[in-house]
């Protein structure tokens, strides 16, 4: 966590406890564009934008906000901006064209999905759902903390999330059946 | 007690959300119906899956990377304040996209062209509506121009956030022809977008068109502007408004781009709302709950028409027609949200 003191120093005026700010919140900012956005290049380019925004919106924060909320606000809000020119429209069933279906259920519960399965599943997600997903599992938030980090009402974090993992669910669930894992 | 309460228990189960009484209530169920039971457990397994994804890092320091950028702000700041820098930083960003503008423009275009063409063939189609929608189209209008008002950096990132509170602003109606938010928060996201990239050029006419269309019927502007590409669209809207002098005339125009009719179909428990925009090719699942957005479906060549749902609301049926008359049936299933043909 952020400390106030080095927030307040940064307000305040002091770049070089604006450097060591960036610096401690650098990671957290990559982690969220990389998985929002699917692409190592990509998520360098939108977490280099969001520190420079940070930088030059640090006079906006206000303390009634959680800093590292406030912070995931505005990489979220790059990601989704920078997705929207990538690809305006986001496919469910791409995967359903190539892997034939098959009935394997008993090696379906045993084994574990591979990272990797996963991250694809969530880019297949849409961007709001992707978002709510990303900021529960890689930042830890709380239902309440997304609300705040996306200005969303709480039961609509609620449904998004819960979609998401019905989504998840189905497009991992499909990929066993396919028999693409052995 | 239904599966389906018990699967937003088993959801809130999993983030550790339920009391006491709720998780006996879930156990409970989950020990008399196997189906329930299975889907708690990979529940369970995606949640902690979810968990265990790496934590990756940067290959290399973000902040290093950034300190002359930062620098140079930094000088900037000392030298003309803080609004200065924030310019600077915006017109950094602005530079830094702009190895990339003709795909948009060319997307840009081409939706402008594809949005006159639909006006065209639907005023040509069906032009008792106009009297209809006239009303209403003002209404749009003003929302949109709300929405479209020139576009700081902020501005553009708090769309997101915009974008959502109008589509949950949204009124239900089953029998509404007017999806309206939908269609104006694409517009403003061309119009906010053509001012927001300096980069782009030959952005003028097109934003000039979106921005015009609040108070002017888009056609003719569009066929001025794209006169080889869009001639369809010019010539029957011509057609049309001479054969119904009363229904457009020329100096009030009939509509805005916002008044295209749509098929919607509403599941008779009210709980999804299917809309197909006619002529684009292309239909959206919304949750009537919480207005959010199930399903967007890619566009495809040709006319996606009598939606309806199954009986147990869970499956959409719809025909898609193609440019030579020929229809394929489709159906859209809510539960593992895809689309398949019949």
């Amino acid at each position: 966590m952020v400390e106030p003191a080095l927030i307040k120093a940064a307000q305040a005026g002091d770049r070089e406890a604006l450097v060591a700010l960036l610096r401690e919140i650098e990671h957290q900012v990559y982690r969220t564009a990389y998985y929002l956005l699917n692409n190592e290049q990509d998520a360098l380019d939108a977490s280099q934008d969001a520190l420079i925004r940070i930088y030059t919106k640090i006079d906006s924060y206000e303390e009634k906000a959680q800093f590292r909320t406030w912070v995931q606000r505005i990489v979220t809000n790059i990601c989704i901006d920078k997705f929207r020119r990538k690809k305006p429209s986001v496919s469910i069933d791409e995967h359903d064209m190539v892997f034939q279906a098959g009935d394997n259920v008993e090696t379906e519960v045993l084994s574990a999905y591979a990272a990797e399965e996963i991250r694809e599943a969530i880019g297949k997600l849409p961007e709001h759902h992707r978002t709510v997903v990303v900021l529960r599992y890689l930042q830890d938030f709380s239902y309440n903390e997304i609300a705040d980090s996306l200005n969303l009402p709480l039961n609509t974090v609620k449904s998004y999330l819960f979609r998401a993992r019905q989504q998840l669910q189905t497009l991992l669930h499909d990929y066993q059946k396919g028999g693409v894992r052995g | 007690m239904i599966c389906q309460e018990v699967m937003e228990l088993m959801q809130r189960y999993i983030d550790g959300d339920l009391d006491q009484q709720e998780t006996s209530l879930m156990m409970d169920h989950a020990g008399q119906c196997p189906d329930c039971a299975a889907m708690l457990v990979r529940l369970q397994k995606l949640s902690s899956e979810l968990e265990q994804l790496p934590r990756v890092v940067p290959k290399f320091s973000l902040v290093d990377a950034i300190l002359p950028e930062l620098e140079r702000l930094h000088a900037a700041d000392s030298a003309g304040g803080s609004r200065g820098s924030e310019e600077q930083s915006d017109a950094m960003h602005g530079s830094s996209r702009s190895n990339r503008p003709s795909r948009y423009l060319y997307r840009k275009i081409s939706g402008v062209v594809a949005a006159g063409v639909i006006v065209g063939l639907l005023l040509f189609g069906n032009p008792s509506q106009w009297s209809l929608t006239g009303g209403s189209s003002n209404k749009d209008a003003s929302a949109l121009d709300t929405q479209s008002a020139p576009a700081a950096s902020e501005q553009r990132a708090m769309k997101f956030n915009a974008m959502m509170d109008s589509n949950a602003e949204t009124p239900e109606s089953s029998q509404a022809p007017v999806p309206s938010s939908k269609l104006s928060d694409q517009i403003s996201e061309q119009t906010t977008d053509n001012s927001a990239d300096k980069s782009m050029k030959f952005t003028g006419p097109i934003s000039r068109s979106s921005a015009d269309s609040q108070n002017e019927a888009v056609v003719p502007k569009v066929d001025n502007k794209q006169q080889v590409t869009a001639t369809s669209g010019g010539q029957e809207s011509g057609k049309s408004s001479a054969e119904n002098p009363e229904a457009i005339s020329p100096s009030e125009p009939p509509m805005s781009l916002n008044a295209i009719p749509a098929a919607v179909s509403l599941s008779t428990d009210g709980k999804w709302r299917a809309i197909a925009v006619e002529g684009a090719g292309t239909y959206q699942v919304y949750n009537t709950a919480d207005e959010s957005e199930l399903f967007h479906s890619e566009v495809r060549e040709g006319k996606i028409s009598f939606l309806n749902w199954n009986e147990e609301n869970t499956i959409l049926y719809f025909t898609l027609t193609d440019a030579d008359g020929h229809q394929t049936q489709w159906q859209f299933d809510t539960v593992n949200v895809k689309e398949t043909t019949r």
